[in-house]
């Protein structure tokens, strides 16, 4: 039940984008060309983990951020999660990348993560007393499912993997990003 | 190897540990290594499972509880709670402090449904004896209860028997919990009444400390956890108020080479969605409530299929690693108390 109307909602905001951009072709071409910059506002809710030897952090939450999209193709943004699951994690990500111009609007984004809070700690030789509170992860995200449309952002999926600081030791981050809205201004 | 050679070893080791530590953090400051390594030494596998024996004789020869505030359908559903047994132990426990010549007596309280007897005995410090370390086991078990919580019990008993061959700086306080399988009762009404001007200062709670095997694949975790593959691992569970403990803890088993060891630190007091296990033992009052405590397992039921079965028998314990467990413990308190003088 719940699935179908997943499905019907997904359908829908698909069928709406495509008919902005039906519309948006009828528009003479008159319209200026790409803005400079355009400044997004967006919230997103998702999921994001740090593993490594030394401690796992994250969980899921919700965050905002502040996008600056350039000449409609580069992006430049910083956002600010809290999750829940496993005490209060605060997650802040600067993220650089380049999406796809007009309506459906993928993106690929260089990220660097940090997490911030509470954590389960591990002890092992390499780090016989608990590592400190902030963990950092450079990575890299995907967000497949993007669409914008007249100020309008919005993106279904977004998944990424990162590298982080734990040395020594591999510590690896991971993000699933399950929606995120944002509108221009 | 001869003893004296073997402690001027570990000697060494400790002291080149305590050099590498001292770079970064005074984890072990002021510890008397060859001390603490002649306490760990002191405990005996033989006397160890021998007292381990005679508590799950005490459980068999018990009378169980009785579930008779069970329904018929909860009671087929969980048949276990039927046969928890708690009283011969607690006798058995209070009898065996008392033959120590420690000071025993009984933390009792009627309330119902599950009135409660905590068994405490104390080894009074010289110096700071307002400051208390404490160490605890529960002492009720389903049927036999040989690793849940004989193990724990036994633990107790021989390190009773060890440390009180000594003197501390501060007191060391061994307590028997009650109730503890149905719902951290006795801990939790210890911890809820107390109060004074003395202080716990470390705590340490036992609870399935005797089941190991080394066969890969014999160990489970949750998600989040990087737990070994094999059970042979001591688990130490501490949060962040007692994350100081299980440092201790760590550097000294390093630095005595006891057990293979694994210290978890649980964020705060250990109550998010996903520490949730992390929370099933009476350590899990004291954390609750602002106190140090940190909790050694086998794991149990990640482990060990004889969990809360009428199978959780002696023979299915390892002695070997229990004893390592136990001498690693005994080591910690000493230090903890300020010891051995």
């Amino acid at each position: 039940m719940k699935r179908s109307r997943f499905v019907g909602l997904l359908a829908c905001v698909l069928v709406l984008f495509a008919a902005g951009g039906a519309r948006a072709q009828e528009v003479p071409a008159q319209e200026p060309g790409p803005r400079e910059h355009q400044f997004t506002f967006y919230s997103r809710a998702g999921a994001l983990a740090y593993l490594s030897d030394a401690r796992t952090t994250g969980g899921a939450g919700a965050g905002v951020g502040l996008r600056d999209t350039l000449h409609e193709r580069f992006i430049l943004q910083a956002d600010l999660s809290y999750l829940m699951m496993l005490g209060n994690v605060g997650v802040l990500r600067l993220g650089a990348g380049v999406q796809r111009s007009g309506t459906y609007t993928p993106a690929v984004l260089l990220t660097l993560t940090s997490f911030f809070g509470d954590r389960l700690a591990f002890l092992t030789p390499e780090h016989p007393t608990p590592v400190g509170k902030l963990a950092m992860a450079l990575g890299v995200s995907v967000a497949p499912l993007r669409f914008t449309h007249q100020g309008l952002q919005m993106s279904l999926l977004e998944l990424g993997v990162g590298v982080g600081s734990d040395l020594p030791g591999l510590g690896l981050s991971y993000q699933l990003g399950l929606l995120e809205v944002g509108t221009a201004f | 190897m001869s003893a004296s050679r073997r402690v001027t070893k570990v000697g060494l080791a400790g002291a080149a540990l305590l050099g590498v530590l001292s770079c970064s953090r005074p984890v072990l400051e002021g510890a008397r290594l060859e001390q603490l390594a002649q306490v760990a030494a002191q405990v005996n596998e033989e006397r160890l499972m021998g007292t381990l024996s005679e508590v799950v004789k005490a459980h068999q020869e018990d009378t169980p509880l009785g579930c008779a505030w069970l329904t018929e359908d909860q009671r087929s559903r969980h048949e276990v709670v039927c046969h928890l047994t708690r009283e011969k132990a607690a006798a058995l426990l209070q009898e065996r402090f008392q033959e120590l010549g420690l000071s025993v007596r009984r933390n009792e309280s009627a309330t119902t449904p599950f009135p409660t007897s905590n068994v405490i005995a104390e080894l009074p410090g010289v110096t700071r004896p307002q400051e208390v370390v404490l160490v605890g086991a529960h002492y009720d078990a389903f049927y036999d209860g040989a690793d849940d919580n004989s193990s724990g019990v036994a633990a107790l008993l021989e390190i009773a028997r060890v440390l009180s061959q000594y003197k501390f700086d501060r007191t060391v306080r061994f307590v028997g919990f009650d109730m503890e399988e149905f719902g951290l009762v006795g801990s939790s009404r210890y911890i809820g009444e107390y109060t004074g001007p003395e202080r716990i200062v470390a705590s340490m709670v036992f609870d399935c400390i005797g089941y190991y095997d080394t066969q890969e694949g014999t160990q489970q975790s949750l998600p989040g956890l990087p737990a070994p593959s094999t059970g042979d691992f001591l688990a130490v569970f501490g949060n962040d108020t007692s994350s100081q403990r299980v440092s201790e803890l760590f550097a000294l088993n390093n630095a005595l080479k006891l057990a293979k060891v694994t210290p978890i630190i649980a964020p705060r007091d250990g109550t998010s969605p996903l520490t949730g296990n992390l929370l099933r033992s009476d350590h899990a009052p004291f954390w609750l409530t602002g106190h140090e405590a940190i909790f050694l397992t086998d794991t149990a039921n990640f482990r060990n299929r004889n969990y809360h079965q009428p199978t959780d028998t002696v023979d299915t314990l390892n002695p070997a690693y229990y004893r390592r467990t136990v001498q690693l413990s005994a080591a910690t308190l000493a230090y903890w108390a300020g010891g051995p003088r």
